[in-house]
């Protein structure tokens, strides 16, 4: 008998379970060992070698983008054999190619934009990129939806098409993303009935791809006002805020009196910042009716102070000076502080007896470092 | 008898511990997984050209920071953000922080006015630069009154939507607003985000910024490496992917303004504020029966300076087990109170029984173990089995840590490093652990003791020098 087995035998049931464990743990343990060490060993390598491809994409992409039009058709050629002799190599060639060339497009514009886009297609970059649109993993999809429409190589029915097969929400964004870039009023047919959330991370980006079409082209906003969804008509709101969609005014006063509070401030914060001086009166007549939500009377106090200074206007901001709420007395303290005919001596004068925090907000309102 | 329920006792204790860290350890993977292939996409970017970017106040309090205060507060002001302002708190310093601050930034008294919703202690003044270049830093000079007064101090100053609640000598990546302020953008729910603290020793730090991640030189702060790695990357991920994370790091984390102050704000009577925090905001929420989240980004988003002494590391793990240990009787009503949903049937209960008691209970085996060793009744072979257990299974949880960060982040890229890290996980649980938990129950007869302050705090310095900041009763490290 080995001296193991005569341990083991002096172990009981317990015993020989903790020692399976131990030694379960042990060989597992010794595995991510290795799979660490493997992993480590093989990035390094792809490192190395993304490095070499990149030098020597290099020199034949500047080459075909930049003397695109003194270049012959053999010279063309020759310089595309260069990069096709390398890619023909391996996928993670062609996909380091196209990786490249699809962060280069990003600072690219004019001629030079479209002999990129014209060299990635004549590479078969395209076509790479879209059979890979077919692998099951929603990130490699996600990834070569962005690429392509980078690349200016997918319609608008292809990414249709697509939309309808997919089921992961981050997938669906990056379709949708890149369908406003294709086609952004088609795009934004989907707010048409739309009742899921819309994110404000959804909003950054829709903004930020419509803020690079043309202004003439974003589309009219104030269609979706009347949408069922509280979510799209804030984002709807918010968009016509943003691209100064001057004409949507009156179609947005109705929305002084919606249903949802966050939609009213977002109103009158939207028809402040569109200089709307013209529906003051509409906007002070329903200070009243949300006195107590510190929100709507904030925005009413930001409106009131900037675009009117008519006397009943002026009583309402009088009312602000003792609201329940700070921030809604500062800015009606700002707002009649900023006032011609009103100004830091009358608040002194007739209401800084008003409200404690009075004094201190007039101080800290005529410091120039604070405003 | 006795012997036989003491065994049976620590029998399923042993088994349930590891059946729950394992079942973290396989949610904190698919979150990590699920987390990758999410932001693989995102251009953070986006966030600072937005008007739909949510506004940020960044809060740190100071404590006898003279040495290090200009550096750090440029480093905060050339953090990637638009809408934010740095609000730094001098929390009564005995030493030339204020006076520096006032002349590296040009700072004079302005009559700001603010409600003071929390109570701390006597503002002071409250300075504004003159020069526009940093029209985003506030500094408010107060009285002392500890590191959760001075953030209240801050929180009731701050006027922005969310506020960042930061220690004042961490390094926080340029990015690390744009990608803490996402969750709250993903989500409307989201009322608090933490972000993973990484350990700073040795690194190079330049002008407030970190150039180059290196591997501690100590031992002691590369143990904290490999433990960092393993919370911060595993555990807290898991439990955010559950919704029932407890503990955003008192380091760098992020809050909603709104719920912080409707919670009551930040606990001065308690060493573990960051923990008691998140604790009643949750509560409030739930009793509220309102929809809240709290959120986790695993990037690496602040470095911090870890203790590199077994003086000032068994402190600061005292402080850590009467903060713990003092949220858990606070808030004992939670306790398997379904009113409170996952918080008060899991993360509580998981908080209470393998997190405070996991030391207690390894120093109560380990007695009877001596004793049954002098009174002739251990069954060594057995007693080797399960110590050979013990030591697999850490060392196993290690190394996925140490996978998991090497499949996503990969900060250590020197192959030395990777292979000083497995010798670390290999001679941890006997070297490191023991300390721990000496330390732990240390904490414990502390608060039993009466015991509340902070304790002092030595710190090395990024910069190599030797700054020793005593602090007083509550003060912060």
């Amino acid at each position: 008998m080995t001296a193991f087995e005569q341990f083991l035998s002096t172990l009981d049931e317990r015993g020989t379970f903790f020692l399976m464990a131990a030694v379960f743990f042990l060989l597992l343990s010794m595995s991510v060992t290795l799979l660490l060490l493997v992993r480590r060993a093989l990035s390094r390598r792809d490192d190395r070698l993304l490095e070499t491809l990149k030098e020597t994409f290099q020199e034949p992409i500047n080459t075909l983008v930049m003397l695109d039009g003194e270049l012959t058709a053999d010279q063309r050629r020759a310089q595309l054999n260069i990069l096709t002799d390398v890619t023909g190599r391996s996928t993670f060639a062609r996909q380091t190619l196209a990786n490249e060339m699809v962060s280069l497009r990003k600072s690219l514009s004019g001629a030079a934009a479209t002999a990129l886009e014209r060299t990635f297609v004549d590479l078969g970059l395209d076509v790479f990129c879209k059979s890979r649109l077919h692998f099951t993993s929603w990130k490699v999809k996600a990834k070569m939806i962005q690429d392509l429409t980078e690349m200016n190589c997918i319609s608008r029915e292809e990414l249709q098409k697509l939309q309808n097969h997919s089921h992961h929400q981050t997938l669906k964004e990056a379709i949708l993303i890149a369908m406003i870039r294709r086609d952004h009023a088609y795009a934004l047919r989907f707010l048409d009935g739309y009742e899921g959330p819309l994110s404000q991370w959804m909003m950054v980006n829709l903004y930020q791809q419509l803020s690079q079409v043309h202004f003439s082209h974003v589309p009219d906003f104030s269609k979706w006002f009347g949408s069922r969804s509280e979510e799209v008509v804030l984002f709807c709101v918010r968009m016509t805020q943003h691209f100064r969609q001057l004409g949507s005014v009156d179609a947005m006063v109705p929305l002084l009196h919606h249903t949802s509070p966050r939609v009213i401030a977002a109103t009158i914060q939207a028809l402040h910042d569109l200089n709307a001086f013209q529906v003051a009166d509409k906007v002070a007549r329903i200070a009243d009716l949300f006195y107590a939500n510190d929100t709507i009377s904030l925005q009413v106090a930001r409106f009131i102070g900037r675009l009117s200074n008519a006397p009943a206007h002026v009583r309402l901001l009088e009312k602000y000076l003792v609201h329940p709420s700070f921030e809604v007395r500062h800015e009606a303290v700002s707002a009649l502080m900023a006032m011609p005919d009103y100004g830091r001596n009358r608040l002194m004068a007739e209401q800084v007896h008003r409200e404690p925090t009075l004094y201190q907000i007039i101080q800290h309102t005529s410091d120039p470092l604070l405003r | 008898m006795i012997h036989e329920i003491f065994n049976q006792a620590i029998f399923v204790y042993a088994i349930t511990i590891c059946g729950v860290f394992l079942l973290l350890l396989a949610i904190a993977l698919i979150e990590m997984n699920s987390y990758m292939k999410k932001n693989f996409f995102v251009d953070y970017k986006y966030i600072l050209s937005s008007p739909f970017a949510p506004s940020v106040s960044l809060v740190a309090p100071a404590y006898n920071e003279g040495m290090t205060i200009i550096d750090n507060v440029k480093s905060l002001l050339s953090l990637s953000y638009n809408n934010n302002e740095i609000i730094i708190v001098n929390d009564g310093s005995k030493d030339d922080t204020m006076a520096k601050l006032i002349e590296a930034f040009d700072l004079v008294p302005v009559p700001y006015a603010w409600e003071p919703v929390l109570e701390t202690a006597a503002v002071r003044k409250i300075y504004k630069s003159r020069n526009r270049a940093f029209r985003k830093l506030l500094v408010v000079d107060k009285e002392n009154g500890g590191k959760a007064d001075a953030l209240n101090a801050g929180l009731n100053l701050s006027q922005k939507e969310l506020v960042a609640c930061i220690d004042v000598d961490c390094i926080i990546e340029s990015d690390a607003l744009l990608k803490m302020v996402k969750p709250f953008m993903e989500d409307h729910t989201v009322i608090g985000s933490g972000g993973v603290v990484r350990i700073a020793n040795s690194c190079v730090i330049e002008e407030g910024r970190l150039v180059e991640v290196r591997l501690p030189e100590k031992l002691l702060p590369r143990f904290q490496v490999l433990e960092y790695i393993r919370a911060f990357l595993l555990g807290r991920l898991a439990w955010s992917r559950l919704n029932g994370l407890l503990l955003i790091s008192g380091a760098f984390g992020m809050f909603k303004r709104e719920v912080a102050l409707s919670a009551g704000g930040y606990n001065p009577n308690t060493v573990g504020e960051d923990m008691e925090l998140v604790v009643r905001m949750r509560r409030t929420m739930r009793e509220q029966k309102k929809p809240y989240r709290v959120a986790y980004i695993p990037d690496p988003l602040c470095w911090t300076e870890a203790p590199s002494t077994n003086q000032v590391l068994g402190r600061q793990r005292n402080r850590w087990t009467r903060g713990m240990a003092e949220t858990l009787w606070t808030h004992r009503a939670l306790l398997f109170n379904p009113k409170y949903g996952r918080m008060g049937l899991i993360s509580y209960p998981y908080w209470l029984f393998y997190e405070w008691l996991s030391p207690i209970m390894e120093f109560l085996g380990l007695t009877y173990l001596l004793f049954r060793a002098l009174t002739g009744g251990v069954n060594w072979d057995y007693f080797f089995t399960l110590v050979l257990v013990i030591y697999s299974f850490s060392f196993f949880v290690s190394m996925i840590a140490l996978l998991a960060e090497q499949l996503s982040f990969y900060r250590y890229t020197k192959r030395k490093d990777t292979l000083k890290m497995i010798f670390l996980a290999l001679i941890e649980p006997v070297w490191y652990h023991p300390r721990l938990v000496w330390w732990s129950l240390r904490g414990n007869f502390d608060l039993i003791r009466g015991k509340r302050h902070w304790g002092n705090m030595v710190r090395q310095g990024f910069r190599k020098h030797m700054e020793e900041k005593m602090q007083p009763e509550g003060a912060m490290p």
